[in-house]
């Protein structure tokens, strides 16, 4: 059963794209979010806030989230959120220690499905 | 760099049909690829093909970084976008009469999953392996001018011939048009970016 009262770092440079995560996650029941919108500002949040999960983007200003991920390993509890789905870059993050990869755009389900299952195992 | 003619089309035709389910899964709104092409073209032509039509035109663009450089291009009418805004929110058409920061960053949105959808099928087809920069919005003026500044100059030789995606995706419903375009070619990409404000 998924703890729902975790707190998630939402790191993406795109606004909307924050948003619509936290929608989705709290229809899912997640209330407690912090968002950064640079891999810079993530990993920063990251040690200032300690999430437990974290839904991590690719391509973001100063810092990408592989280099994020790098510094950060496995420990981060890291879910990458993605619209890049070459195998390679997948292969690449996981790896690097990510929980799973989501390629946008998503279904809200699958969403839900893959931060349920990952929270389950913290 | 030279490619496959075949390889680029196969790549090309896989590509349009995987933005065309990334935008209908984005807008939720059925979507059409009206037109699909890619073509070897001398630079004049291609830098004709993107340049936007007078009037209020959206341009979002982003560089390629790694693996082959260029750049993707997503234009729009205003008022194509303000509906498509409308429904990436999941709100009624006509609710958005000015674009805000997070509608801007919806659009922004727009172009990185669209030309990922292209790029991640251009891998998988054609074996290229692309990278994609951070989104950037710029005005139409703004890009009509390095589109001109390009075309005075002396672009004949073999070496300025380019390769172009050109893929036009309709939501008919809404009758929203918009134009995505990945044009292989570093000098433009270098010019375009820097003629934005790199905070825009």
């Amino acid at each position: 059963m998924a703890d729902k009262s975790i707190k998630i770092l939402l790191a993406d440079d795109s606004a909307f794209m924050r948003k619509v995560l936290m929608d989705i996650l709290k229809e899912a029941g997640y209330s407690n979010f912090v968002e950064c919108e640079d891999g810079n500002d993530c990993l920063s949040k990251f040690n200032s806030e300690k999430p437990d999960l974290l839904l991590l983007d690719v391509i973001m200003p100063n810092k990408s989230g592989l280099e994020v991920l790098k510094e950060l390993g496995a420990g981060a509890n890291a879910i990458m959120v993605s619209a890049v789905g070459q195998d390679q870059m997948i292969a690449e993050a996981k790896q690097g220690g990510a929980k799973d990869y989501i390629v946008k755009p998503f279904k809200r389900e699958e969403v839900i499905a893959i931060v349920d299952r990952v929270v389950s195992g913290i | 760099m030279k490619f496959d003619p075949a390889d680029l089309k196969t790549a090309a035709d896989i590509g349009s049909k995987k933005v065309a389910e990334a935008f209908t899964r984005l807008a939720g709104s059925p979507v059409m690829v009206t037109v699909s092409k890619i073509d070897t073209v001398p630079i004049k032509e291609a830098l004709v093909r993107i340049n936007p039509p007078q009037g209020q035109v959206i341009v979002v663009y982003a560089q390629l970084l790694s693996g082959v450089k260029g750049t993707s291009l997503l234009t729009l009418e205003r008022e194509s976008a303000l509906k498509l805004v409308d429904l990436l929110n999941q709100q009624p058409v006509g609710t958005t009469g000015i674009l805000k920061d997070i509608d801007r960053s919806a659009i922004k949105e727009t172009l990185n999953i669209l030309s990922n959808s292209y790029m991640n099928a251009l891998a998988k087809e054609a074996g290229i392996e692309l990278g994609l920069a951070v989104p950037r919005m710029i005005t139409s003026g703004r890009l009509t001018d390095v589109v001109g500044e390009m075309m005075t100059r002396d672009l004949s030789t073999e070496d300025d011939q380019v390769v172009i995606f050109e893929t036009t995706l309709t939501i008919t419903a809404y009758k929203i048009d918009t134009k995505l375009f990945i044009l292989f070619n570093e000098d433009f990409s270098g010019k375009i970016n820097e003629s934005v404000d790199p905070n825009v």
